[in-house]
């Protein structure tokens, strides 16, 4: 082990130390601001703004509390999870395997789990090309973590529908595809719409269904309340960040203090079980993508921690689903001592282990050296494989 | 009755998956693997464990006040599905045709073949030779081997009704394998006394 | 055969022996120290007897810390496992079995051991019949093994070979095993005896312990034994064949010497007898019994003569008297009576001396050593002449002398004196053997002890004496733990050269059932009166 730890975790601590005295005042700050200012003001004000971050829109209050509603006595819960198996560059097959992982739990007096995984293989041409009338689109980067997502919200849909009433269905992430084009040219349009029209199709049957969905974000890293915050802090009129005063004084942006606070550190006052109030995501993509399956979402103190919880519009606005939502999530992460049970087991079942991806390689091999292609691995590829002393 | 499948094989014996949680066979009981038609291969359970089926999947507390034992498993009904319950079989013989062989078998029963509790005719039949015991006695596990041979032959000594004479005879044979190493003779002999197992 | 295996054979030396590892079913308390065993080697069948007997473990934590506490059934699976026992058995004889066994098959003395595991046995019924034969003519059953009702037979022709030994401590029925063996020996005509009976016990019937009677060699056989006496009023009462007495004249130095105990001589005594000897000769006796010690002048006189000391002669004179006085004693007596019992006996007839009331010491060995030097003389004269003339009527029948008390015969220190000692030194040159009966075997000459073919004996505790029963007999020393085994009544061990191999046996009774078996069919169905005809002719 040549990385040498010993003086990382020196520096850990200094660098959490720090951490801690720099942004504990602009947190305080933050927490001032969410409690006291007024919604509806704010609502107006962002409705005017122009920022180059991403803000939340507030739909109610912004700093109202929710305790968690008892579960019922017989739900269930669906969760899907997967991960994906790129090829290794020094393969010259190209094929993606993504592997979707299904938990179905039933709880009350009939308590039942059903666990299960699905593979897709991924190697024709068609498979693996996003159709584009000039361009070249592979399913890589973005557009394969789209397709895993598609996938994964698909699978839920045939596993929740077999769970009995009420039921909830859980993601893992963010339900907000972020990584499509956002444009309006019709080959971006065709893209997205790619991904898109399943995804959405998932989303109406769950709607039909009466089942209400939800991503699940552990530790999140998301800042947009935050944000609203800093446009309320902004006294520019209206809030244009390409026009910022300050900026262009050459001075810091009276904002910019606000600019590290995490919102999961502001909704930190939430007690056990209780949410926040509800906000709108307002990614560019759901403006022009999602139409009625608007994302929205709240944060949960489910124990461990402040975790975001993000579901369609027919969820937010439906007390009943929400409240169904919430009291269930709620219940899984007491279960799962922190984090959905369901979710965790889906997780697992979708993991492909080291030892997996090499089978899956060398089945390739067989496949490719069967029709006579052989190849070689380079010195690198070989070193890295055999950790031996 | 189909009591696992087998997950693990080798020469000396296997390890199989049980279908039911936590309802391995007993510790010390014959269990038998069919083959095919001719042959089966007959096992002595020498260890049993629950755990993840993950490997790096440990166990952890999900008791609270309310909540504990059994359910447990009605608050997370994964775990069923999480944890499996596996035991290991050492081969000490097996059934050609009609003949019984005791000693290795000649290949390892087949992976993902089904294991089987033997009948009560099936362990009398097999236990009128004690030479299989030598193999449990040189088998390796994490049980020790005296307390194996204790619970083994317990086992064999109820489903063969009480049969106290066989329980002599075989004493007799331990004796004489175990004839250098008294401390660990007698830890057998006072565990298969008569009297402590009714 | 069904006989009981008792274990295997694990280690071994020609020398020593072999160890046999009993079976777990087999314990040591089901076997005794001496009993007769077979071991089954691959081509030969070894006759052997079980000499010692070992606990073992097979870990010595066993030992240290023994199942006190165990139940019966811990108990009874370390039994013959974790400990078990050995036993040492060593071969006597052994057949040869690789072609199959016949009735001609021989027993031979042993001269090879077995391999490893070869398994041993109880001796079975056919076990004791092959080494020790079965009942007729000269094979003469003594009594059964201790766990058989099978008759195991002494070879009598063998017995009168040699001299032999009867012993066992006092209460152990020597006299019946006398009795049982002479009885033996005169219906199966191995030889002619001379008894001298002490106590009279053999000739006419006598009371046993317990009150009941049985009957004397007379009883049994008749006319074919006779009886003499020593005491003639004793006698008068019985069927008593001839009244012997003895001369004077009879008395030589040599008797005397050997009464120097009895009759408490001096060393000055026993030196004043020989002067005397020397001087008179055989007239010694009746000149020193003669001699009037109250006269000085023959006092003198006869010291002179002599060279005797006058107060040893008269002090000798005094002891001398003792026996010149006793009622048999005459000054002159013919050796003819003893002649004619001779004669008697070389045409195979039994004789018996009772001693009536003269049962002392003094009066047993005197008289014994007398008669037996006039017999042995005679016979010394017959071999002499038959191996001169060669001819079958001049053989002399061969002659068993019975001598109780033997110690007092035959002690290391009067054994060269008496003619009993050379009687047993010179083996059978002339054709007469000794059947010496005692309770102290240590008292007897170990020079002579090693010179008797056969011993029998009764129980023996006395450590010396054990040690004499098996002076020069080699390697037995391992049956001595079995002489302190035996019963004191009914139980005897036997060796030497009537038997094959050494046996204990429970001891024949002298009873009815005997007394039918004897008297009942002779060899060749003759009768009392047909032996009478014989005997002395038509």
């Amino acid at each position: 082990m040549p990385l040498k730890l010993g003086f990382i975790s020196e520096g850990l601590e200094e660098m959490a130390r720090a951490l801690k005295g720099v942004k504990g005042q602009e947190i305080e700050r933050a927490r001032f601001l969410l409690k006291e200012t007024d919604p509806a003001n704010l609502r107006a004000k962002i409705e005017e703004a122009k920022t180059s971050w991403l803000l939340a829109w507030p739909e109610n209050t912004l700093s109202r509390a929710y305790p968690a509603p008892e579960p019922p006595l017989n739900f269930s819960v669906a969760a899907t999870d997967g991960s994906y198996i790129r090829p290794d560059r020094h393969i010259p097959a190209r094929f993606v395997a993504i592997n979707i992982g299904s938990a179905l739990f039933t709880y009350g007096h009939d308590p039942m789990a059903h666990l299960d995984s699905k593979s897709h293989f991924y190697f024709r041409e068609e498979e693996l090309r996003i159709p584009h009338p000039f361009k070249d689109l592979y399913l890589e980067g973005e557009f394969l973590g789209a397709r895993r997502t598609v996938l994964e919200l698909e699978a839920l849909v045939e596993v929740a529908i077999r769970g009995i009433r009420p039921a909830v269905g859980l993601q893992d992430g963010s339900l907000i595809l972020w990584g499509l084009p956002t444009t309006d040219e019709p080959d971006d349009i065709s893209v997205r719409d790619h991904f898109l029209r399943p995804f959405l199709g998932a989303l109406q049957k769950l709607r039909v269904q009466g089942i209400p969905v939800a991503s699940y974000l552990s530790q999140p890293q998301s800042k947009d309340v935050v944000n609203s915050l800093r446009v309320e802090i902004c006294d520019n009129e209206p809030v244009d960040c390409d026009r910022c005063s300050y900026i262009a004084q050459r001075e810091r942006p009276i904002c910019s203090d606000l600019a590290g606070v995490l919102d999961r550190q502001i909704f930190d006052s939430l007690e056990l079980g209780e949410r926040s109030d509800l906000f709108r995501s307002s990614s560019k993509i759901l403006r022009v993508g999602y139409g009625e399956y608007w994302i929205y979402f709240f944060y949960l103190n489910v124990g461990g921690e402040i975790a975001r919880l993000e579901f369609p519009q027919w969820v937010a606005l439906d007390e009943e689903k929400l409240n169904l939502l919430h009291a269930l999530v709620y219940d899984q992460c007491q279960r799962g001592r922190g984090y959905p049970s369901a979710l965790q087991e889906a997780h697992e079942q979708a993991v492909i282990t080291g030892p997996e991806r090499r089978v899956v390689e060398s089945l390739v091999e067989e496949a490719l050296a069967k029709e006579g292609v052989a190849f070689f691995r380079s010195g690198k590829a070989t070193s890295k494989r055999e950790r031996g002393v | 009755m189909r009591i696992g499948e087998i997950i693990e094989t080798s020469s000396t014996g296997f390890v199989a998956e049980s279908y039911q949680l936590h309802q391995p066979p007993a510790l010390g009981s014959l269990v038998k693997v069919k083959v095919d038609d001719e042959r089966e291969v007959y096992a002595v359970v020498s260890y049993g464990e629950t755990g993840g089926i993950e490997p790096g999947r440990r166990a952890v507390r999900w008791s609270t006040d309310e909540v504990f034992d059994e359910a447990i498993y009605e608050e997370h009904p994964e775990l069923r599905r999480t944890l499996r319950t596996e035991f290991t079989a050492l081969s000490v013989g097996s059934l050609e045709g009609r003949e019984t062989r005791q000693g290795l078998p000649s290949e390892p029963p087949p992976m993902h073949y089904s294991v089987y509790a033997c009948t009560p005719a099936e362990v009398v039949r097999f236990t009128e030779e004690l030479y299989y015991l030598r193999l449990l006695l040189a088998g390796e596990g994490p049980v020790p081997r005296e307390q194996l041979l204790v619970t083994h032959l317990r086992e064999v000594y109820r489903a063969r009704g009480n049969d106290g004479e066989w329980l002599s005879k075989a004493a007799r044979e331990i004796a004489r394998l175990l004839k250098r190493d008294y401390d660990r003779l007698m830890t057998v002999l006072l565990g298969i006394e008569p009297h402590s197992m009714d | 055969m069904e006989r009981r295996r008792l274990g295997v054979v694990t280690d071994g030396t020609f020398e020593a022996g072999l160890t046999v590892r009993l079976d777990p079913g087999c314990s040591t308390e089901d076997l005794r120290i001496g009993s007769f065993v077979v071991v089954e080697g691959r081509s030969h069948r070894f006759f052997c007897t079980i000499a010692d007997m070992r606990l073992q473990v097979t870990d010595a934590g066993l030992l240290a810390d023994p199942p006190r506490d165990a139940s019966p059934f811990v108990r009874r699976t370390l039994e013959g496992i974790s400990s078990y026992a050995t036993v040492q058995v060593k071969p006597h004889l052994m057949l040869d079995i690789s072609k199959g066994v016949g009735e001609e098959t021989p027993v031979e003395p042993v001269r090879t051991i077995p391999m490893h595991f070869a398994e041993l046995y109880e001796a079975s019924g056919v076990d004791f019949a092959t080494v020790f034969g079965e009942e007729r003519g000269a094979y003469f059953a003594m009594g059964t093994p201790i766990t058989m009702e099978l008759p195991i037979c002494l070879r009598l022709d063998r017995f009168v070979e040699r001299s032999n030994g009867v012993f066992g401590q006092t209460g152990t029925g020597k006299s019946f095993l006398a009795r049982l063996l002479l009885a033996g020996i005169i219906k199966s005509k191995a030889a002619v005896n001379l008894v001298f009976d002490m106590h009279n016990e053999y000739a006419f019937g006598a009371q046993k312990e317990d009150g009941g009677w049985v009957k004397g060699l007379r009883d049994l056989f008749g006319p074919q034994v006779l009886v003499y006496s020593l005491d003639e009023a004793w006698g008068a009462r019985r069927n008593v064949d001839v009244t012997l007495k003895v001369g004077l004249n009879q008395i030589e130095l040599g008797d005397v010497l050997l009464l120097a105990e009895e009759l408490e001589l001096s060393p000055t005594a026993v030196t004043t007898a020989e002067l005397i000897y020397a001087r008179f000769g055989s007239d010694w006796m009746k000149r020193l019994v003669a001699l009037d010690s109250g006269d000085s002048e023959a006092l003198k006189g006869f010291c002179d003569l002599t060279g005797a000391q006058s107060e040893s002669l008269k002090a000798l004179q005094r002891r001398v008297k003792r026996v010149a006085g006793r009622d048999y004693v005459r000054e002159e007596v013919a050796f003819s009576a003893i002649d004619e019992m001779v004669a008697a006996l070389d045409k195979g007839r039994h004789v018996v001396l009772v001693f009536g009331r003269h049962d002392t010491p003094l009066d047993y060995m005197l008289v014994a050593n007398i008669v037996a030097r006039r017999v042995r003389r005679l016979y010394q004269e017959k071999v002499n002449r038959y191996e001169r003339t060669r001819d079958e009527a001049d053989r002399p029948q061969p002659l068993l002398i019975t001598l109780e008390e033997a110690h007092k015969f035959l002690s290391p220190q009067v054994s060269r004196q008496t003619i009993f000692g050379t009687i047993a030194r010179e083996l059978r040159k002339f054709y007469v053997t000794l059947m010496v009966i005692d309770q102290r075997p240590s008292g007897i000459d170990p020079e002579v002890m090693s010179q008797l073919g056969t011993r029998v004996t009764g129980k023996l505790t006395d450590q010396r004496d054990i040690d004499s029963v098996f002076t020069g007999v080699g390697g037995r020393s391992f049956l001595r733990g079995a002489l302190e085994s035996l019963n004191t009544r009914q139980e005897i061990l036997i060796l030497g050269h009537a038997v094959p191999m050494p046996i204990i046996l429970r001891t024949r009774q002298y009873d009815e059932g005997f007394y039918e078996a004897i008297r009942g069919r002779g060899e060749k169905g003759r009768d009392i009166g047909e032996d009478i005809a014989d005997l002395y002719g038509d």
